[in-house]
């Protein structure tokens, strides 16, 4: 097998049978690839972002089998034929798929689907990429470069935490008084956010102290599962995630309590069943009648809290919830007093808040500075030419022409009826039919009629191809990196490579008469060409100094 | 009729009334013949649709009025109503009478009132009292342009252009830079008549037509047109120049004081490497 620069074989398995035909199975950092062992040409390779997923056949059958399921649709089936070792051999490659499987469904991919779906939807631009990436004119990387704009542009949503997440987990029971709980990705990310403290251990614990399943079965050991039950000591799982989530919410507590102070708010002057209702009143742990209730209560505000908070960059809002401002309130009541002086301050910015609306502000109109004429006249005038040919009628001729008119008016009656000459009227015809006077030039003839449509797509994508190649080019300049430098040398080589090769074709296939249509794009490159050998020179002159 | 009805194509039409500006074409048609060949040409659109307005101002003497607008209908009770005994005598429809009775009205009153005349005209100051939706405005101009009126005539050409109005001009015997680049940028017609006899022919022929017509109308075709812009030191016309990044004045060679607004300016010049 042949590898690719960036390529390298991590696994290789010559006992492995395809549709009964004995063969190897490489697996490289980018494919997987079967070949045939008395058949040079027979191969199969199937890069990872292909596959959707991989299978392995049960224990108790009979063969050792990996199956591969492609996106679109296909699958392989390998046979590990090593009799002796078949088995471990297997799942050595299973592993080793699953970890590649793994690492390339990660941010590439993801970027690369992203990347054709633009090209998708945008077909100039997918005709621009055949022509400049396809014809290896420019790397691909360069290409995405000035348009990293567009890729960035979608940003998916969040999705939110279900409310039953944990009990919508898929419990097996499978004899023997064990259950069974199949955990998704979603559901693991609403655990996490549902209980930030199993995120920390998780992180802390998962790939050194104890693997996947061991965590999770902690987990649903725990107090986090089971903390609303008989408690069912677990001393392993409550070792790992303390006691429980009541630790979670008064971290929060701890750390939010200054911020979250409404001293508009307090619930529990007007109504003293609140302290019931939610529970709270004895969380700083001086009562010793913590009631079941009053701690499901406090969980459930917990949870609530935790869920919101996990919306992202919505703290803010989620200050102004009642809820928290509420438990606030009803946990410190009895620390009011200590920070009676800040209080004030911060009722006046509450009130402040609560009486004035930014919608109602005037705008502050910042217009920047005021343009400061020094010469007004000539800037009213604007760019235009003064007039030259001024007729001048002298002062008596205007009197004289003045009256005449004054008279004339006195006694004027619109008479409508002939106010044309039928000459004049038909010699206007004339200017206005088609070759008349006024109409001369639409007969011309114009050059979207005479060239054809094939010619005029490939010329919009010889334009298309080569602006792309030239604002490369020019963005280049002022060369003031070593990096820019290189670019500009590729640039020019790529740009002189357009000219010798797809335009010189263009201009092979013009006939006689569009001959013309190239000497735009040719003029354009040889600027650019020029511009590029003035550069060297002036290079060449500073290192010869 | 009050208002103005919900009517599609408003007309507003902009004619030269300086009576000392038609001089030269006296005699190929009088100003009367030429306000009657106007008032022909707004009967005739008033004809096409019944939903058709019109809206004239007169651009006059150092001063533009509305001679007729859809607002001024009751203007002819207002003034003399012996008057009215005249209107419809000869079974014209009532309300093309009034609107050729208030124009020819004014018409007279604008003469009369003129004393001494500037031979400068500035017909385009009154364009930017444009700009309702599904109107077109319609220039009628005989005399040159003037470089006074720059900045409001362009702040006008580029709200029509923002409301979708099309401007049309007929000018008469002299190119009109401003309405060129107006219509160009308005997608108007621009029409330039050697001679004003047979205008009318000509008014009605390339702008009866209103906007949704003219698509499949062949019209007089577009010229080039000159966007070329004088620099303000010489006032001379330019192709490449240097634009001031505050005031956007125009000058032919680099200054490095702005001449209107006074900012300074350094040329940027790429440094040079050092001796390696």
């Amino acid at each position: 097998m042949e590898l690719a620069k960036d390529e390298e074989l991590l696994y290789q398995n010559t006992y492995v049978k395809h549709r009964k035909m004995m063969g190897t199975f490489f697996l490289s950092t980018k494919r997987i690839v079967w070949k045939a062992s008395d058949n040079d040409e027979l191969q199969l390779c199937s890069y990872y972002p292909e596959i959707k997923m991989q299978k392995i056949s049960p224990d108790t059958s009979s063969k050792v089998q990996l199956q591969l399921q492609l996106h679109n649709g296909n699958s392989f089936n390998f046979h590990f034929a090593n009799s002796d070792s078949a088995k471990t051999e297997r799942d050595q490659a299973k592993d080793f798929v699953q970890q590649l499987l793994i690492k390339s469904r990660k941010k590439p991919s993801k970027e690369l689907e992203e990347k054709s779906r633009l090209l998708k939807e945008n077909p100039e631009l997918y005709q621009l990429y055949k022509d400049l990436v396809v014809g290896n004119i420019i790397s691909a990387e360069e290409f995405w470069s000035n348009r990293s704009g567009m890729l960035t542009s979608s940003s998916g949503q969040n999705i939110g935490v279900s409310p039953e997440f944990l009990t919508g987990a898929n419990v097996n029971v499978s004899g023997c008084n064990t259950l069974k709980y199949n955990l998704s990705a979603d559901m693991i990310e609403s655990i996490f956010k549902t209980y930030p403290k199993v995120k920390k251990k998780h992180i802390e614990c998962v790939p050194d102290k104890m693997n996947e399943g061991e965590f999770w079965t902690l987990f649903f050991q725990s107090q986090y599962f089971h903390r609303n039950r008989a408690s069912t000591s677990n001393n392993a799982a409550n070792e790992l995630f303390g006691s429980g989530a009541s630790k979670d919410f008064n971290d929060y507590l701890q750390k939010n309590a200054r911020s979250e102070r409404d001293p508009l708010l307090d619930l529990t002057k007007s109504n003293t069943f609140l302290d019931e209702a939610f529970g709270t009143n004895d969380i700083d742990g001086q009562s010793a009648a913590t009631t079941s209730n009053a701690q499901l209560l406090q969980q459930f505000n917990h949870q609530s809290y935790v869920i919101l908070h996990s919306g992202e960059k919505r703290i803010k809002d989620i200050r102004d919830t009642l809820l928290i401002r509420v438990i606030y309130v009803l946990v410190h009541s009895d620390k009011e007093q200590n920070d009676s002086d800040t209080q004030k301050d911060r009722k006046k910015i509450k009130l402040r808040e609560a009486v004035s609306y930014d919608e109602l502000h005037g705008k502050d109109a910042d217009l920047g500075p005021k343009l400061a004429l020094k010469n007004t006249q000539v800037y009213a005038q604007g760019p235009t030419v003064p007039i030259q040919d001024v007729t001048v009628i002298s002062q008596s001729d205007v009197e004289v022409a003045t009256s005449n008119l004054k008279s004339k008016l006195k006694n004027w009656s619109a008479n409508l009826v002939e106010c044309i000459s039928s000459e004049a009227a038909c010699k206007a015809v004339n200017d206005l039919s088609p070759n008349g006077a006024l109409m001369k030039s639409v007969l011309q003839v114009n050059l979207t009629q005479s060239v054809s449509q094939s010619l005029q797509d490939d010329l919009k994508k010889h334009y298309f191809a080569l602006g792309e190649l030239l604002r490369h080019f020019w963005s280049c300049f002022p060369v003031q990196s070593k990096g820019l430098e290189e670019k500009v040398e590729r640039m020019a080589a790529a740009i002189s490579k357009y000219k010798s090769s797809n335009l010189q074709r263009l201009k092979a296939s013009l006939t006689e008469e569009h001959s013309h249509l190239a000497d735009h794009l040719l003029e354009m490159i040889n600027v650019a060409i020029n511009k590029y050998k003035g550069w060297q020179d002036r290079q060449r002159n500073i290192r010869s100094r | 009729m009050g208002t103005r009805r919900s009517g599609e194509n408003l007309l507003i039409l902009v004619i030269d009334t300086n009576p000392l500006a038609w001089l030269p074409f006296a005699a190929e048609m009088d100003f009367t013949r030429y306000i009657e060949n106007i008032v022909v040409y707004i009967n005739s659109h008033l004809m096409m649709d019944h939903r058709n307005s019109i809206a004239v101002i007169a651009s006059h003497v150092n001063k533009s009025c509305y001679l007729y607008s859809p607002h001024m209908d009751n203007w002819i009770k207002n003034t003399n109503s012996n008057s009215t005994v005249n209107i419809a005598k000869d079974g014209r429809h009532e309300e093309l009478s009034h609107i050729n009775y208030i124009i020819e009205t004014r018409v007279k009153e604008l003469v009369q009132e003129m004393a001494t005349a500037d031979i400068h005209n500035h017909v385009d100051q009154d364009l930017r009292n444009k700009g309702q939706a599904k109107s077109r405005i319609l220039v009628i101009k005989c005399t040159p342009d003037t470089s006074f009126q720059y900045l409001p005539i362009m702040n006008c050409i580029f709200t029509a252009q923002k409301y979708n109005v099309p401007i049309d001009a007929c000018v008469i015997e002299k190119d009109s830079g401003f309405l060129q680049q107006a219509c160009d940028i308005t997608g108007g017609i621009y029409l330039k008549l050697q001679s004003p006899s047979g205008l009318l022919q000509y008014l009605l022929t390339a702008f009866l037509p209103n906007q949704s017509m003219r698509e499949t109308l062949i019209l007089p075709p577009k010229a080039k047109v000159d966007y070329r812009a004088a620099c303000f030191c010489h006032r001379e016309l330019i192709e490449i120049g240097y634009i001031c990044s505050v005031c956007l004045s125009i000058s032919c060679k680099f200054v490095p004081v702005c001449p209107t607004c006074q900012t300074h300016f350094t040329l940027r010049i790429a440094k040079k490497k050092k001796k390696a």
